[in-house]
């Protein structure tokens, strides 16, 4: 068969001794900072996209993939041992991982999600295999009207799922669509958005907006001493989950493994809403409903696999339409380009070692997660006692060191200082940086493709909704705006304070 | 580009400044898109997509203007906010220090201040992890990866 072929390939990618060890070094170091508070899965792949500029393409985006899902595993670990979520996604674990430790059922907690998140991530891997070679065949057909579509449903799900709100949200995507205008026009090539600034003739640069947006916006947002406070600390306690936990959790891996990987193929999915779905969805088909928030191993297991699955199957969109569907994967489709690489429907044929090679290298991740995760619980919490300064200290000088390494450019060093003090304002005004980031990217794939569609129509926008995938997607994001809102205004006239109060509580990190 | 002040005022304030900054930069951007040549429908120019974004941007900011947000959703500026200033200020001499004499000394000198003064680890500490910082890095980016940085005041050469 011409998959397993393909994938017995890729795992000869992913054996190979420097794919191998970056595999290790990825989701080892993903773990590390999905640990420690504040450095979220973004930074770190903002902070590292200089250095994989130098590693050959496939190895590059293995290891980045590796932060990427080992981040979610390391956020598992404070979630419930401290009920501080190391990255957003593990927010909902620390509701009955929290609880759980508090029974002394740490280990059990964090092992069963663990072997949640594994199953859940071979679910998506297998997934994969199945259905992103032939997505890619069909997409080699789309042309530009699908690309607006896609783009532009893949934003508004983007800013409209985000854990804040929606106007604010739109808002940021809007500033990354403005800022992705600076330079040259695509089409004419005349100057446009640069005030007479030459180095901004070629545009801004993707990396030290990344750089400054998510690592320098941290820290200085970190510095007015919110992280460091001194928790109680649970203790682990047996690790493996009996027979009984997984026989209870058996469900609700499986439904999460499948949600998860739906969740994650939509545009603007994976993370904190397939987590988020999979606690709401576990509630609802629980028999004892309230023993959830009271350390349900079921609340814990279901989130996080979904979460893990919806990381995998994320890279879908992007290794197949070349449209990453949230922030981080911006950042992977940002290091994908520094290669050289333009991830799209080509992609499986043309790269078939960067697309079978990161599949085989998630199978090992996995792997390698679960056997590091469950022995260094205790290591990595440890790591919870480096100081913040420190940290602090240590990113902004590498982040500096490593913009200037990207293009030996020091102007690209005062982008990175002028979007640090963009980030941080944000992240004081309540506006995230990650729509921003994605509208960044996919800002100029929409400007050409809008203007290659209305060539194509002859000026007539009805070409948008006639042709039946970029219709169809245009409509399915107008209902997924329209039918919660309707459904919000229905609940709001029954009167249910009680069920929106605990919705509100799950929903609001 | 969004630039709000910050103040002690109600919270509804910095959920304006961004409307009014959104506001602003949306008229900023239709101006300018108009200057452009925005081509006709079936042949659009380069300030036809730029139109486009601008008038969005105004329509949100409007959005934005007239809803209150939730306690969650932002931060207040409190004292220790105006750390922002040095740190920033000691980022920008960084970088003009840079250029002029490599990553050695100036790379040291910011982590040094960036652990001592701002993350306040005490004085011997902060020399010498600032230097093992700058050490590593300097062997990290120059010898393994072959950067060009400017040429350094302590090591010389390039």
């Amino acid at each position: 068969m011409d998959v397993l072929g393909s994938l017995l390939d890729g795992f000869s990618v992913a054996f190979a001794p420097a794919n191998l060890l970056y595999v290790v070094i990825g989701v080892s170091l993903g773990m590390i900072i999905g640990v420690l508070p504040g450095l979220g899965p973004a930074a770190t792949i903002a902070l590292l996209l200089p250095i994989t500029f130098g590693l050959d393409s496939a190895t590059a985006i293995i290891m980045l993939a590796g932060i990427y899902y080992g981040a979610y595993y390391g956020g598992t670990i404070t979630s419930v041992l401290l009920r501080l979520p190391g990255e957003a996604a593990s927010v909902v674990t620390a509701i009955d991982g929290y609880e759980m430790a508090r029974q002394g059922r740490a280990g059990a907690a964090l092992g069963i999600s663990a072997i949640g998140s594994f199953i859940g991530g071979l679910v998506a891997v297998v997934g994969m295999v199945l259905i992103a070679p032939p997505l890619a065949d069909i997409a080699v057909g789309f042309g530009p009207p699908e690309y607006v579509a896609l783009a532009a449903v893949g934003l508004l799900l983007v800013t409209y799922l985000g854990t804040r709100s929606f106007s604010m949200s739109i808002v940021s995507a809007l500033l990354g669509l403005f800022l992705a205008l600076v330079g040259t026009d695509p089409i004419t090539g005349g100057a446009r958005f640069t005030l007479g600034i030459e180095d901004l003739r070629d545009g801004l640069n993707f990396v030290p907006i990344a750089m400054g947006l998510f690592g320098i916006g941290e820290v200085l947002f970190n510095l007015e001493g919110r992280a460091g406070k001194e928790v109680d600390r649970a203790k682990v306690g047996r690790i493996l989950p009996t027979r009984a936990d997984l026989r209870t959790s058996s469900g609700a891996i499986t439904r999460g493994s499948l949600l998860g990987f739906l969740i994650g193929v939509l545009p603007g999915g994976g993370g904190v809403v397939s987590s988020l779905t999979s606690y709401g969805l576990e509630k609802r088909v629980s028999k004892h409903p309230d023993t959830f928030g009271r350390g349900a191993i079921q609340g814990v297991a279901g989130p996080e696999t979904a979460n893990n699955a919806s990381s995998t199957s994320a890279f879908i969109p992007l290794l197949t339409l070349g449209l990453p569907s949230n922030g981080v994967l911006a950042l992977i489709f940002g290091a994908l380009l520094l290669q050289g690489v333009t991830p799209g429907p080509e992609l499986i044929s043309s790269h078939p070692d960067i697309f079978w090679g990161v599949i085989a290298s998630m199978v090992l991740g996995n792997v390698v997660l679960l056997v590091l995760n469950l022995p260094l619980v205790g290591v990595f919490v440890q790591l919870l006692k480096v100081p913040v300064g420190v940290l602090a200290a240590l990113t902004v000088l590498i982040t500096m060191i490593g913009v200037f390494s990207v293009r030996n450019n020091v102007f690209d060093m005062y982008v990175v200082l002028a979007f640090g003090a963009l980030g941080y304002l944000m992240r004081k005004s309540g506006l995230e940086p990650g729509p921003l980031v994605l509208a960044f990217v996919l800002g100029p794939i929409m400007e050409t493709s809008f203007r290659q569609a209305m060539l194509i129509s002859n000026g007539d926008p009805a070409i948008f909704v006639t042709r039946p995938v970029s219709g169809t997607l245009l409509g399915l994001a107008a209902l997924a705006l329209l039918v919660p809102l309707l459904g919000k205004s229905v609940r709001g006239r029954r009167k249910a304070g009680e069920q929106s109060s605990s919705r509100g509580k799950a929903g609001r990190p | 580009m969004a630039e709000p002040a910050g103040t002690e005022r109600p919270k509804w304030t910095s959920n304006r400044l961004v409307g009014v900054v959104c506001l602003l930069s949306g008229a900023a951007v239709i101006l300018h898109s108009t200057a452009l040549s925005l081509g006709s429908w079936a042949e659009p120019g380069p300030g036809m997509w730029p139109l486009v974004i601008g008038v969005a941007l105004v329509v949100a900011s409007v959005a934005t203007l007239t809803r209150r947000l939730e306690d969650t959703e932002q931060e207040r500026f409190c004292p220790r906010s105006l750390l922002v200033v040095p740190a920033l200020l000691s980022l920008y001499v960084f970088i003009w220090a840079f250029s002029l004499f490599g990553l050695t000394l100036p790379g040291f000198l910011l982590a040094f201040f960036w652990l001592n003064v701002l993350g306040r680890q005490g004085r011997w500490i902060s020399v010498a992890l600032a230097a093992v910082a700058t050490a590593v890095f300097y062997v990290l980016f120059v010898p393994v990866l072959g950067v060009p940085f400017p040429a350094d005041i302590l090591l010389g050469g390039r």
